[in-house]
């Protein structure tokens, strides 16, 4: 099943007809903005386009179509398989991954339990945001991940929005395919948000290599250890820690013998010097890499990658 | 040889209008059944929703494989409406299933009328709306059980008698 495909069987039948009628390049498609009583919006290739009800791309957000009550509601029901009730814990954290990897974001009315969030109803924004896989982009860093036959505990230190979970992502792909020169490895992915592996009824939408086992919608601290449990990997990725108890699983990961590869926001080994629970994770040298992505000349731009020591490997 | 003909042909007579009053028994009784078959099947979509947690089509498909006709018909068509490519919401297809089911089956509108209104609420996000509807839903299915029940046990003795007197009737006529 092509993108366009994927796309239109979760939208309602008027948001079908329209977007089925535009003529664009569904791979520069990054997102599909479904607010109620506002205009239908799509981003293609950065750029925000309004959409009118004939399905072509305008300017003047008058002429855009107009999201109606109905349309939400029938995409939810096409989003969630006519069962909103069954994808409760991923309403929870506001989306939904449908097949293709694409993620659909959801916001609405907030429902409170104990002070955490029970569940959110009367659904009325919907964000698609469609799947974007960069085979390679890991292959640049490789080299430094693997040397010698060896995987060094790895950290990608990225800002927000520059592709650290894409390049993580590509980095388990070749570490678990291997090549020529290297034999491919276990891989045991911690996949708490599903962004790796946009795994959808339990199958991963992205590739993510022939050896690589996934833990989905888990806890990060709680999987790592589930996986050196029972599947015995070589590497284990996680994408975005910060909370203590990943730290400490971290710990129990690297000293089982398990090599770690993990992404962290920020925007320097400094800035992750300064936050108190990533801390220790310089200052004990528990990486012996840090790779720094930054915005620069565009998300995905490796702006350098350092050693343990801080010394600067590549920049 | 007119005496046995005559009694051959008022023995026929006599047992055809039984036979009548036994075929239309037969399918009030098996209305019955099919209003018991109803309660067991949604309380077995009650546990698959429950305990499985699986997506409607899914329960669907389970449910489809594991009752008899015409239960397993509208299962299988619920399923496979919903397994296409999306063109009617779950509400539209509920109803033209379940439309069909009374057509594929002894039940009326009036046994089933709360099936229609578990269209609104099988697919909701709310667990507890969903169960509600289901528990409420099998209370209405085993009153109009009970009163089927009694009605059916009413109609089936005038329908006996009224058949029995029919044959006498016919009989006496002809004779």
């Amino acid at each position: 099943m092509g993108r366009k495909q994927e796309i239109l069987r979760i939208l309602s039948a008027k948001l079908r007809e329209i977007v089925s009628r535009l003529s664009i390049d569904y791979d520069k498609l990054s997102e599909l903005r479904i607010r109620i009583d506002e205009p239908f919006i799509v981003v293609i290739d950065g750029r925000e386009h309004f959409v009118s009800g004939n399905g072509i791309l305008v300017d003047d957000k008058s002429e855009a179509y107009i999201i109606k009550a109905r349309d939400i509601k029938e995409t939810m029901e096409y989003i969630s398989n006519y069962s909103l009730y069954a994808y409760e814990d991923e309403i929870k954290q506001g989306f939904i991954t449908v097949k293709g990897g694409h993620r659909v974001g959801l916001a609405g009315k907030v429902i409170m339990e104990n002070g955490v969030v029970k569940s959110i109803k009367h659904i009325s924004f919907i964000n698609i945001r469609m799947s974007h896989e960069k085979k390679g982009c890991g292959t640049k860093v490789l080299p430094f991940i693997c040397e010698n036959g060896s995987i060094y505990h790895t950290l990608i230190i990225s800002p927000p929005g520059c592709g650290k979970t894409t390049l993580l992502r590509d980095v388990v792909r070749l570490l678990s395919d291997g090549d020529e020169n290297r034999q491919g490895v276990n891989v045991g992915v911690v996949d708490e948000r599903s962004e790796l592996g946009a795994s959808y009824m339990g199958v991963p939408q992205n590739d993510i290599g022939i050896r690589t086992d996934v833990l989905d919608c888990c806890p990060k601290a709680e999987g790592m250890l589930m996986l050196i449990r029972s599947m015995s990997p070589v590497v284990i990725a996680v994408d975005e820690i910060g909370k203590r108890e990943d730290i400490d699983a971290i710990a129990y990961v690297m000293n089982c013998g398990c090599r770690m590869i993990a992404t962290v926001h920020g925007n320097s080994v400094e800035d992750i010097k300064n936050k108190p629970v990533l801390r220790k994770l310089v200052e004990e040298k528990m990486f012996r890499r840090f790779i720094v992505l930054s915005k620069d000349n565009g998300p995905g731009n490796i702006e350098s990658v350092f050693d343990e020591m801080g010394n600067v490997l590549w920049k | 040889m007119e005496i046995v003909v005559k009694v051959i042909g008022a023995v026929l007579i006599l047992a055809a209008s039984l036979y009548l009053a036994y075929e239309i028994n037969r399918g009030l009784t098996k209305e019955l059944e099919q209003m018991k078959s109803l309660y067991n099947i949604m309380l077995k979509l009650k546990s698959e929703l429950y305990y499985l947690n699986d997506t409607l089509p899914e329960c669907f498909l389970h449910l489809s494989k594991m009752t008899d006709f015409p239960f397993d018909k509208w299962f299988y068509e619920m399923y496979e409406s919903m397994s296409k490519e999306p063109e009617e919401t779950f509400g539209d297809i509920w109803d033209r299933c379940t439309r069909s089911l009374i057509d594929n089956s002894l039940l009326t509108i009036a046994d089933i009328e709360g099936l229609f209104e578990l269209k609104d609420k099988l697919g909701c996000m709310d667990r507890e709306v969903q169960e509600k509807a289901i528990d409420y839903f099998l209370i209405q299915v085993e009153e109009k059980r009970k009163q089927l029940y009694l009605e059916h046990s009413q109609k089936k003795k005038v329908i006996i008698t009224l058949c029995a007197f029919v044959g006498l009737m016919t009989l006496i006529v002809l004779f």
